[in-house]
């Protein structure tokens, strides 16, 4: 059984012996970064997607490049890429100036932010409260606060676990769209809420 | 009246800012069969939602999968019988710390980088026992046979 089971290993290319396989994919957004696999012996780096290295000892040179289609991918690290996490999804929710009072067209986001939060099976959501730069800092800072509690209490009473909300103020200092003191700018009143 | 309530506002702020940083480096998001959280010298059954710590290691048995994300939002996932440990993590943009060490000891993993990866690839180390990879911001997958 163990030589049958060798033999089918031997047969399959991608069936890997002892040491470290790297593969460089592709991010969800069809970018592909770079990669360096290195040893004592020397440096390989990969630069586009399917591209890996093997690595028999950390005394060893990397491979040459060879690249794997999805086939060899899928065989071979199937059930990590399916476990894999999905990346957080953001939301936007803009403020009325000077207060905290959702804007007419942020009045549906709650709902879609519990339907994300149920599809992902999320027990973690952060509320970020921020404002843009009129008035004094100190305001701004109570203003961001006061909108991430309201968008709290929105998310809540749509259905969200009030136990899985994290809420944080930014105030003025993290603008979406970067502004002097002093500038009137509704892109940056609003609450980012990011389900994780 | 409003500089106190902003005191305190920012006190509380704080308090929740210290509790959350330093030994929390994120979460168990999904579990696929059956996994460890292996913590000094404890062993606890991996479920989604449990924190990872700095310093955890995390395992999973035969046919099982966990995903894991960071709070830098670095997601990581293990095959079948892996095993990873998280060396270190520091994740405070405000205060320009960033820290991300990871060792593949075996098995299959997949790699998403996160804020660090965009914003400090530099203090990004991961290493298997026969190599060590240097990410440019990307998503990749290794495999480590022992």
């Amino acid at each position: 059984m163990r030589l049958l089971l060798l033999m089918l290993c031997l047969a399959f290319a991608g069936c890997a012996a002892k040491g470290t396989t790297v593969v460089l994919v592709e991010d969800p957004d069809g970018t592909v970064g770079q990669v360096e696999v290195g040893t004592t012996a020397g440096t390989q780096s990969l630069n586009a997607a399917g591209q890996s290295t093997s690595v028999k000892d950390s005394s060893a040179r990397p491979s040459p490049v060879r690249t794997l289609d999805r086939t060899d991918i899928e065989k071979e690290y199937g059930p990590a890429i399916q476990a894999m996490p999905t990346p957080p999804e953001k939301f936007l929710l803009y403020f009325e100036f000077g207060r905290a009072e959702l804007t007419l067209e942020s009045k549906p986001a709650p709902a879609r932010i519990l339907e994300s939060v149920q599809r992902r099976n999320s027990r973690d959501v952060r509320v970020n409260g921020h404002s843009d730069t009129i008035g004094p800092r100190a305001d701004n800072a109570r203003l961001s606060l006061e909108r991430a509690e309201e968008a709290r209490v929105l998310l809540v009473q749509e259905g969200v676990d009030p136990a899985i909300i994290k809420v944080l103020s930014h105030g003025e200092g993290n603008p979406l769209i970067p502004t002097p003191d002093e500038t009137p700018e509704p892109r940056n009143r609003r609450v980012e809420v990011l389900v994780r | 009246m409003h500089f106190f309530a902003l005191l305190i506002l920012s006190l509380t702020l704080h308090a929740s800012i210290a509790q959350a940083q330093p030994e929390v480096a994120g979460f168990i998001k999904s579990v696929e069969g059956q996994g460890l959280i292996v913590r000094d010298d404890a062993s606890l059954p991996a479920n989604p939602g449990d924190i990872v710590h700095v310093s955890d290691a995390v395992t999973t048995m035969e046919n099982s999968a966990i995903g894991i994300m960071l709070e830098d939002d670095t997601l990581i996932s293990l095959g079948p019988d892996s095993r990873l440990e998280l060396g270190d993590f520091a994740f405070a943009p405000q205060e320009e710390k960033f820290s991300l060490a990871i060792r593949l000891l075996k098995g299959s993993f997949a790699y998403m980088s996160g804020v660090i990866g965009r914003l400090a690839p530099e203090k990004i180390h991961i290493e298997t026992p026969d190599a060590v990879i240097a990410v440019h911001g990307t998503s990749f997958l290794v495999k480590v046979e022992e």
